[in-house]
C-alpha cells in the first residue's frame, strides 16, 4: 500500500511540475508589455526600469519560473499588477468562500444521492423509479448557472427565504453567510446529484448480475443482504472517483454561480483580473485550481487503495 | 456497419432538436428587428405581438432568443468540429500505433482531461480576448482531450480484431484502415462524443457569454440573455424564463439523444476495467 501511494505522490509531483510550467509559459508568451499598459502615457524609460525591477521582470526566464514554483508551496505569487499588493492577500479571503461553498455543494451530493440511488436501484421498475428516472433526466439538462437564476427567483423573491445579493461576509456572521451559502451550493448540487444517482444506479444493477451475486445469492443472503453486504462495495468505487471528478467541476461550475449570486469569490476575482489583464493574479489562481484538481485526484486514489485491495497490486 | 438502432428516448431527443431548428428558423419570419430600442415598450410583458415581451431597452425577446440561440448553435457547432477532427486524428493515432508516442501523448491528454473545459476556455479567453472567434477556438480545444481519449481506447479494441489484421495483411494504406474500415465501426461511441461535447459546447458558451467574456453585445447569444436578465429578474421574470426555458429544452434533446452515457460515466467504466 505504502509503495503504491509513493507511485502516485510521484505522479502528483511530475504532474505538478508539467502543469506549473505550461501555465507560467503560456502567460509568458502573451503579447502585451503589462508595464507599459500600467504606465500609458507617462512611460519613461526610467520608470519602465523601475517598475520591470519591482515586477521582477527583469530576472532570466528560468528564475521568475523557480520562483512561481516556489511560491507554489511558500504562497507567495509576487505582486497583483492592479492593486499592487501580494497576490495572495487578495486571494486569501476568496478562497475561504470557495472552499465552503464547494463543500457545502459536495456535501448535498453525498447525502441526497447514495441513499437515493441506493433506493432506486432496489426498486428498480417501481414507482419511485418511473418518477426519480425522468426527473433525473431533466435535471441533468438545466445548467447551474440558470437553476440559480430560478432559485434566486422562487426562494429569493417570491418565497423571501434569502435576500438576492446579500451575501454576508464569514467575518460578520458565519451563521447568516453558511445560510446564504446553501442556495448557490443547491443550486450547484442538483445536476451533479442526478448524475450520481444514475451512476450509482447504473452500478449496482450491473454488480447485482455477476457471479458472485448469484453465488451469496444462493448462499441464502435475501435482497437487502446482497446490496448491502457485497455489492454495494463494488458499486460504489466508481462513484467515488465520478465524486473526485464532481469536485473538480464545482470550482468551476462555481465560477459562473458566483455571479448569479453576487458572491465575491475566486470567480469575480479571476474574471475581474482577465479583463485587466492581471496577470500574476490570473496564472495564481489557475494554478491554485489545478493545484485542487490534482491533489482531489491524488485523494481519490488514496481513499480507493483504501477501501478497494485489488488496486494495490 | 452496425446500425444504429432507435429507441423512443432517442426518438423524443430527435423531435425536440428538430422543434428547437424550427423555432430558429422562424426567427427569420419574426417581424421584430433583433436590435430595435423602443423605450415605450421597457420591460413591457408578453404581448400578441412580441410573444415572450420586451427588455429593458424595449426590444423583442423572442427575436434576441432565436437569434442568440443560433448564435450559440452555430458557435458549438464549429467548436464541435475542430474538436471532433483533432481528437479523432489525436485519438486513433495514439490507439492504433501505441508505443511511446502514446505513451506521451495520453499522459498529457489524462493531465488536460483533468481540467475543466470552463477553465480552459477561460485561460485562452484571456490570452487573446474575448468575442466569438475566441470562444469558438477556445472550446474546440477544450473538446480535444475528452475525444481523443474516448476515440483511443475504441481504436485500441478494434485494432485486435480480425477484420483489421486482415486489411493490414492485404497492405491497404493506414490512413484508410483508420478512417475507412475503423471509423464506421465506432460510429456509435463517435456519434455519442459528438452530442456530448455538443451538449458541454451549449453549456459552456452560454457560461462564458453570461459571465461577459463570449459573445459581445450587440450581438447575443443565450448566456448574454440570461444575464441581462437576471439583473431584471425582479421586475421581469419573463426576460430570464423564457430564454432559459429554450435552453434548457434544446439541452434536455441532445441529453436524450446522447443515451445517457457521459463522459464521467464512461470514464468509469474504464476505470474499473
Amino acid at each position: 500500500m505504502g509503495k503504491y501511494i509513493i507511485k502516485k505522490l510521484i505522479r502528483l509531483i511530475i504532474t505538478l511540475i508539467i502543469t506549473s510550467f505550461v501555465i507560467f509559459l503560456i502567460f509568458e508568451l502573451v503579447p502585451g508589455n503589462p508595464v507599459l499598459d500600467k504606465l500609458g502615457t507617462r512611460a519613461t524609460p526610467e520608470l519602465v526600469e523601475s517598475l520591470r525591477i519591482q515586477y521582477g521582470l527583469d530576472q532570466p526566464f528560468i528564475v521568475r519560473y523557480l520562483k512561481f514554483v516556489g511560491g507554489i508551496f511558500t504562497l507567495d505569487f509576487g505582486k497583483s499588477y492592479t492593486y499592487g499588493v501580494s497576490v495572495f492577500s487578495l486571494l486569501k479571503e476568496k478562497l475561504v468562500i470557495n472552499f465552503f461553498l464547494s463543500l457545502l455543494a459536495l456535501f448535498f451530493v453525498v447525502v441526497i444521492s447514495f441513499p437515493l440511488g441506493i433506493y432506486v436501484a432496489k426498486h428498480t421498475g417501481g414507482l419511485s423509479d418511473k418518477i426519480i428516472s425522468p426527473l433525473n433526466q431533466a435535471s441533468m439538462s438545466v445548467p447551474s448557472f440558470v437553476l440559480g437564476l430560478l432559485i434566486t427567483f422562487f426562494f429569493g423573491i417570491v418565497l423571501r427565504w434569502f435576500k438576492p445579493g446579500g451575501y454576508v461576509s464569514f467575518n460578520v456572521n458565519f451563521g447568516k453567510f453558511l445560510y446564504f451559502l446553501i442556495f448557490p451550493a443547491f443550486a450547484l448540487a442538483i445536476p451533479k446529484i442526478a448524475m450520481c444517482i444514475r451512476l450509482l444506479k447504473g452500478n449496482i444493477l450491473e454488480e447485482a448480475t455477476k457471479d458472485y451475486a448469484l453465488t451469496a445469492y444462493a448462499r441464502g443472503n435475501n435482497t437487502t443482504g446482497l446490496l448491502y453486504r457485497h455489492v454495494l462495495k463494488n458499486a460504489i468505487m466508481p462513484t467515488i472517483t465520478f465524486i473526485g471528478m464532481i469536485a473538480a467541476d464545482m470550482i468551476c461550475s462555481g465560477i459562473v454561480i458566483e455571479q448569479v449570486f453576487s458572491i465575491p469569490g475566486l470567480g469575480q476575482m479571476l474574471i475581474s483580473s482577465i479583463s485587466t489583464r492581471d496577470f500574476p493574479v490570473v496564472e495564481a489562481e489557475v494554478m491554485m485550481i489545478a493545484l485542487f484538481i490534482m491533489l482531489i485526484s491524488f485523494i481519490t486514489d488514496i481513499i480507493h487503495v483504501c477501501l478497494d485491495p485489488r488496486v494495490r497490486i | 456497419m452496425k446500425k444504429i438502432k432507435l429507441n423512443n428516448q432517442k426518438k423524443v431527443g430527435i423531435i425536440i432538436i428538430i422543434f428547437m431548428i424550427v423555432f430558429v428558423l422562424l426567427g427569420f419570419l419574426n417581424p421584430n428587428p433583433f436590435d430595435l430600442m423602443n423605450k415605450d415598450l421597457k420591460l413591457a410583458g408578453p404581448t400578441f405581438r412580441h410573444l415572450f415581451g420586451c427588455d429593458e431597452f424595449g426590444r423583442d425577446i423572442l427575436k434576441r432568443t432565436q437569434t442568440g440561440m443560433g448564435i450559440s448553435v452555430a458557435i458549438s457547432v464549429f467548436s464541435v468540429l475542430i474538436g471532433t477532427f483533432f481528437g479523432t486524428v489525436i485519438g486513433s493515432l495514439c490507439g492504433y500505433f501505441g508505443g511511446i508516442v502514446d505513451e506521451v501523448l495520453s499522459s498529457i491528454i489524462d493531465v488536460l482531461f483533468a481540467v475543466p473545459s470552463l477553465l480552459l476556455a477561460l485561460v485562452f479567453v484571456s490570452l487573446f480576448g474575448s468575442g466569438y472567434l475566441q470562444v469558438t477556438l477556445a472550446l474546440g480545444i477544450a473538446i480535444v482531450p475528452s475525444f481523443a481519449k474516448m476515440m483511443r481506447s475504441e481504436f485500441k479494441k478494434q485494432r485486435e480484431l480480425e477484420y483489421v489484421k486482415m486489411a493490414k495483411l492485404l497492405k491497404i494504406p493506414t490512413a484508410r484502415i483508420l478512417f475507412v474500415h475503423i471509423l464506421p465501426n465506432v460510429t456509435e461511441t463517435f456519434l455519442n462524443c459528438v452530442f456530448i461535447a455538443f451538449n458541454n459546447c451549449i453549456l459552456a458558451e452560454a457560461g462564458l457569454s453570461f459571465l461577459g467574456i463570449g459573445v459581445q453585445p450587440p450581438l447575443a447569444s443565450i448566456g448574454t440573455l440570461l444575464s441581462d436578465g437576471g439583473g431584471y429578474i425582479r421586475k421581469a421574470p419573463f426576460m430570464v424564463f423564457f430564454p432559459a426555458l429554450t435552453l434548457i429544452l434544446l439541452l434536455f434533446g441532445i441529453g436524450l439523444l446522447s443515451s445517457g452515457e457521459s463522459f464521467h460515466h464512461a470514464y468509469s467504466k474504464r476505470f474499473k476495467d
